[in-house]
């Protein structure tokens, strides 16, 4: 037998069925917490956002129409507000100076990407998406970090394809700039640090 | 192809990547940025909200059900009221027409008329229906024994009822309650119907 459909899952959850509602629930939370995680970079504004998500799907009962889009969309839609409203009140969002679609890419000196074999590297990339500006924040999450297909990312961010494409390049080379930044400026902060405290 | 088409579509290392190098390196770049940060993204993934955000949620959703299932026995009740209201006024007018409708009611009027004679309801003169007195007699009047008590009744009927006497009705006006004196016989059958306004 097939499993039903998230959309079967959500009509009998409305109609009371509470084992649809934990069903819908375990089926979606894991996506939804992690996009609020890598999105706030905050495990307690992740863990309050997946609740809030499901709590709206409760309250509003008439939100979803599956005309625009799946149920997944629909509650990636949820979460995509919750995350933002956190970030305009935690002004944790400090985004890269650079935030023009058009500026050109910065040329390689030393190649960056090596790092990211490493651990320290993956820090440092992990730090460089927190950074980003939210639009291109959002498309390394969902097709990078989530590895979502461009046609689902552009349903569950309401944009065109052909926007996820751009957007994600753009945040591609925002983070090879950022990488390549912190790789420059790393010996002259490794120079500043003691190698022994004499106090 | 140039770069910017090239990099409009999805670059999937088409020919322009052999032609151009600066696009080469670009897009060599962004597949190892792509490559890292799926190396990132991995140990994440199957990572999901605590238990507690469950536990939560179902507590949630139980209180929820249950605000619904103590408002569902009122909703009904207005349900039950509201159809229970339609139903008799619809059965009171069924009544009214269905009399109104019986074969002969109209040659029966007259008689009816000489018939009314017993002791006049308050407020109601026998001459009213003698002399018409604005009533249009209905079927049933012929059962009215010569002396029999008769009584008046005011009420509001819908306009519509009115079309089935012979008045004309505009239809946005069909559904307006009207006021009617109905003459009533010892039976309580209805005999009579006057319009007040």
């Amino acid at each position: 037998m097939a499993p039903e459909t998230d959309d079967e899952l959500l009509i009998r959850s409305h109609s009371g069925d509470e084992q649809a509602f934990v069903s819908l629930y375990r089926r979606r939370q894991g996506g939804i917490f992690r996009f609020a995680l890598h999105m706030s970079g905050s495990e307690a504004a992740a863990e309050d956002i997946t609740q809030e998500v499901f709590l709206a799907l409760l309250r509003e009962q008439e939100g979803y129409d599956p005309r625009r889009g799946t149920v997944s969309a629909y509650l990636f839609g949820i979460a995509r507000k919750l995350v933002l409203r956190h970030l305009d009140r935690s002004r944790l969002d400090v985004a890269l100076e650079i935030d023009d679609e058009n500026a050109p890419e910065a040329v390689a000196g030393m190649d960056p990407l090596i790092d990211l074999t490493r651990r320290e590297g993956l820090e440092a990339l992990r730090r460089a998406v927190l950074a980003l500006p939210r639009r291109y924040r959002e498309v390394v999450v969902l097709c990078d970090l989530e590895e979502m297909d461009y046609a689902a990312a552009a349903i569950s961010l309401a944009c065109p394809v052909g926007t996820v494409r751009s957007r994600l390049h753009r945040a591609r080379a925002l983070l090879f700039e950022k990488l390549q930044q912190d790789r420059n400026s790393r010996p002259v902060a490794a120079a500043l640090n003691p190698a022994r405290c004499l106090i | 192809m140039t770069c910017a088409e090239f990099w409009n579509r999805a670059p999937d290392g088409s020919d322009h990547l052999a032609e151009c190098a600066e696009c080469a390196i670009r897009f060599e770049r962004q597949d190892r940025v792509s490559a890292g940060l799926r190396l990132l993204g991995a140990p994440m993934r199957g990572r999901e909200a605590p238990a507690r955000v469950e536990e939560s949620l179902v507590a949630c959703f139980r209180s929820h059900e249950r605000r619904r299932e103590s408002r569902r026995p009122k909703e009904l009740w207005w349900a039950a009221w509201a159809w229970a209201a339609a139903l008799a006024v619809t059965v009171a007018l069924a009544v009214l027409l269905s009399q109104i409708h019986q074969p002969g009611w109209s040659e029966r009027l007259t008689r009816q008329s000489a018939q009314v004679a017993g002791e006049p309801a308050p407020g109601f003169e026998t001459g009213d229906m003698d002399n018409g007195g604005g009533f249009i007699p209905l079927p049933n009047a012929e059962r009215i024994a010569p002396n029999e008590p008769m009584n008046l009744v005011r009420l509001e009927v819908p306009r519509s009822t009115m079309i089935a006497l012979g008045f004309e009705v505009r239809a946005d006006r069909a559904e307006e309650a009207v006021e009617a004196d109905v003459l009533l016989g010892a039976d309580g059958v209805a005999r009579a119907v006057r319009f007040l306004n």
